[in-house]
C-alpha cells in the first residue's frame, strides 16, 4: 500500500528533529523532548469530537469507543477548549487566532451567504486541501480511496504565557518600545486581531471585528515576489510590517516568488485548531496550548513547508560570510557581492527566501543555532536587532502526529470491506 | 482529469467550510489491537456517527434559523455534536491488511510493487 507521500508515511515522531527542529531529549539528541504517551504508544488513529458543550461530547466519544469494544485501545486523549468570555477566538498568549484562512472555490448547492469571500482572502482550488480534486497534483495516481480525503497534521503545543509575557515586557524595554508594539510586530497583528500594516501605531478594536476588513492588506513594501535583494541602512524606519512577522511567515503573501499570492496557493491549510488548559487566573502553574489542526491534500506543499522553510529557515544554506552583509536587514546597503552560483535556484524555490529576517517568534524553532537575530521590529530604526532564543521557550511541541482523514465513502466501501 | 467535488456528504465535518462547531473538542487517539474487528465496528460507525461537511451546513443553517427565530440575546443553545476520524499510516497498514486479504502489502518500502487488487 502506498499513500505517495512521504512525509504521511515516515510520520512525525521519526522526522521532528532533523526536519521540524523540535527540542531534543537532554539523553538522546535523535529523540524529540516530547510527552512518554506520544513516543511510546502505537499511535493507528484518533477519533475527534467537538461540540459545544462538555457533556454531549462526552457522550458521543464514548458512544463511538463502545462501537469499536475490544479492538481498539487509547493511546492518549487530550481535551480542548475555546477560551471563555472575551478571550474567546483567542490563543493563551492572547492574539485573535484563525482570522486568515483561504476559501476553498466552487463548493457546490452554497447559499449567496456561504460562498461569501471576505476581501484579502484567497480563494483555492479544491485540491490543495482534498486529495484527488483539482490543484492536487497527485491527482491522477491517487488510489480511489483517497479521493476527498486530507492529510491532517496534529501538533501539541505547550505554551508558557509567563515566559512569553517576561519576553515582550523586557524585550520592549530593551529596544524602547512599547510592550503591546513589540507582541503586535513580532506577530504581525494586534491582540485584537488587527493587522499592523491597517494600524501600524495602535490597536484598531473595530477593524479587527470587520470581516470586510480585518484581512483586507498587503504587506509592503509590495513587488517583494520579484526582489532579489532588500537592503537597509542604520537610522532607516522599519516595514509596517516585519519580515519575521509570524503572519508574514506563514503566509507570504504578496512576497512569494514568482507570483505573490498565486505562488502561495498551493501551500495554504485549512487551520482547525483549538486551545486547551485552564485559564492563567483560574491556575497559573497547570499546562496549557494550542491543540494546533489542519488540513491539506500534501503535507509537503502545506504544513511542512510552512514549518521547515518558511517559519524557521534562517539562512538558505548560504554561506555565513555573506549571510552578514547581503540579507534583508543589513547595516551595509552599498556592498557589492558576488552570490553563490546556487542561489537563483533558492531564491525561485517555494521558500521565504530573504536571510536574517528572524525567527518567527511564536512558531519558529532551530536546533543549530544557540540564538536568532531579528531587525525590522523597531519602528524608526530597522536597524536594531532582538536576539530570541534558538530554542523557542514559549511554543513547546509535545507531541504530533500525521494523520489521513478518508472519506465517508472510502470509511464505508474500501476501507472496511472486511475480507475472509 | 480531475474534477471538482459535487458531494459535500462525501468529506469529513471538519476539513472544510469553517469545519465542525466547536467549543469543546476531544482527541481520543488509539491503537488498533484487533483489526477484523475493528473494521467491522468502523462501518458501523462511518455509517452512523461521522459527521461530514453536509452535517456541518445544516447544523450551522438550523442555528442561523433557530437565533433568527428566538433573537440574538436568547442564551440558549441548540447541541451540537460531530465527530472525525483519521489514520496515521501504521493505522491505514492495519486497516488495509484486513480489507485487501492476504494480498496486502504490509512493508512501508515504495519500492515494492503495489498489490494488483489493493493500491
Amino acid at each position: 500500500m502506498s499513500t505517495g507521500d512521504t512525509i504521511f508515511e515516515t510520520g512525525m515522531k521519526a522526522a521532528a528533529v532533523s526536519d521540524l527542529h523540535d527540542p531534543v531529549k537532554a539523553d538522546d539528541p535523535q529523540t524529540p523532548d516530547w510527552e512518554a504517551d506520544w513516543l511510546d504508544n502505537q499511535i493507528d488513529g484518533v477519533l475527534l469530537v467537538a461540540g459545544n458543550c462538555k457533556d454531549i461530547v462526552h457522550k458521543k466519544l464514548h458512544h463511538i469507543i463502545s462501537q469499536f469494544g475490544s479492538s481498539v485501545q487509547r493511546a492518549l486523549k487530550i481535551d480542548g477548549n475555546v477560551r471563555p468570555g472575551t478571550q474567546k477566538g483567542k490563543e493563551h498568549f492572547g492574539y485573535q487566532d484563525g482570522i486568515s484562512q483561504p476559501i476553498v472555490g466552487d463548493l457546490p448547492n452554497l447559499t449567496k451567504e456561504e460562498m461569501f469571500v471576505p476581501p484579502g482572502q484567497d480563494i483555492i482550488p479544491q485540491g490543495v486541501i482534498l486529495c484527488g480534486r483539482p490543484g492536487d497534483a497527485k491527482a491522477s495516481s491517487r488510489p480511489s480511496w483517497m479521493l476527498d480525503g486530507s492529510f491532517l497534521c496534529f501538533r501539541k503545543l505547550q505554551q508558557d504565557v509567563s515566559a512569553w509575557e517576561n519576553f515582550v515586557v523586557q524585550s520592549s524595554s530593551e529596544l524602547g518600545i512599547s510592550p503591546d508594539l513589540l507582541g503586535a510586530r513580532l506577530v504581525g497583528r494586534w491582540k485584537s486581531g488587527c493587522p499592523i500594516n491597517l494600524q501600524p501605531d495602535f490597536d484598531n478594536t473595530e477593524i479587527a471585528r470587520d470581516v470586510l476588513r480585518n484581512n483586507f492588506f498587503e504587506f509592503d513594501p509590495t513587488g517583494l515576489n520579484s526582489a532579489q535583494e532588500f537592503t537597509i541602512t542604520s537610522g532607516q524606519p522599519s516595514v509596517n510590517c516585519p519580515l519575521g512577522a509570524h503572519i508574514r511567515k506563514t503566509n507570504p503573501r504578496g512576497d512569494q516568488p514568482p507570483d505573490g499570492r498565486a505562488s502561495v496557493n498551493i501551500h495554504r491549510i485549512l487551520r482547525r485548531g483549538i486551545p486547551y488548559g485552564p485559564e492563567m487566573d483560574e491556575d497559573p502553574a497547570a499546562e496549557r496550548g494550542l491543540l494546533f489542526a489542519c488540513y491539506q491534500s500534501d503535507l509537503s506543499q502545506g504544513f511542512e513547508l510552512i514549518q521547515k522553510r518558511w517559519v524557521s529557515d534562517l539562512s538558505l544554506s548560504l554561506p555565513h560570510s555573506l549571510c552578514v552583509p547581503f540579507p534583508l536587514f543589513s547595516n551595509i546597503s552599498s556592498q557589492n557581492l558576488s552570490l553563490p552560483s546556487n542561489y537563483k535556484t533558492q531564491a525561485n524555490d517555494p521558500s521565504f527566501r530573504f536571510p536574517n529576517s528572524g525567527l518567527d517568534a511564536l512558531i519558529g524553532q532551530t536546533n543549530s543555532e544557540p540564538t536568532v537575530g531579528m531587525k525590522g521590529l523597531v519602528p524608526d530604526d530597522a536597524n536594531r536587532e532582538l536576539h530570541v532564543s534558538g530554542i523557542n521557550r514559549f511554543v513547546i511541541p509535545k507531541g504530533g502526529e500525521y494523520f489521513f482523514s478518508p472519506s465517508l465513502s472510502a470509511l464505508r466501501g474500501e476501507l472496511s470491506d472486511v475480507k475472509g | 482529469m480531475a474534477t471538482n467535488i459535487t458531494d459535500l456528504s462525501n468529506v469529513q465535518g471538519d476539513i472544510l467550510l469553517k469545519g465542525l462547531t466547536k467549543e469543546v473538542e476531544t482527541f481520543w487517539f488509539f491503537t488498533i489491537v484487533d483489526s477484523t474487528e475493528f473494521g467491522h465496528a468502523l462501518r458501523r460507525v462511518a455509517n452512523h456517527d461521522i459527521s461530514h461537511t453536509q452535517h456541518v451546513l445544516d447544523t450551522r443553517r438550523h442555528i442561523k434559523h433557530f437565533k433568527a427565530q428566538r433573537g440574538h440575546s436568547h442564551t440558549e443553545k441548540l447541541p451540537t455534536v460531530g465527530a472525525n476520524i483519521s489514520f496515521s499510516f501504521s493505522g491505514l497498514q492495519k486497516v488495509r491488511h484486513i480489507t485487501c486479504g492476504s494480498r496486502a502489502s504490509l512493508t512501508i518500502d515504495n519500492r515494492s510493487p503495489p498489490s494488483p487488487v489493493c493500491k
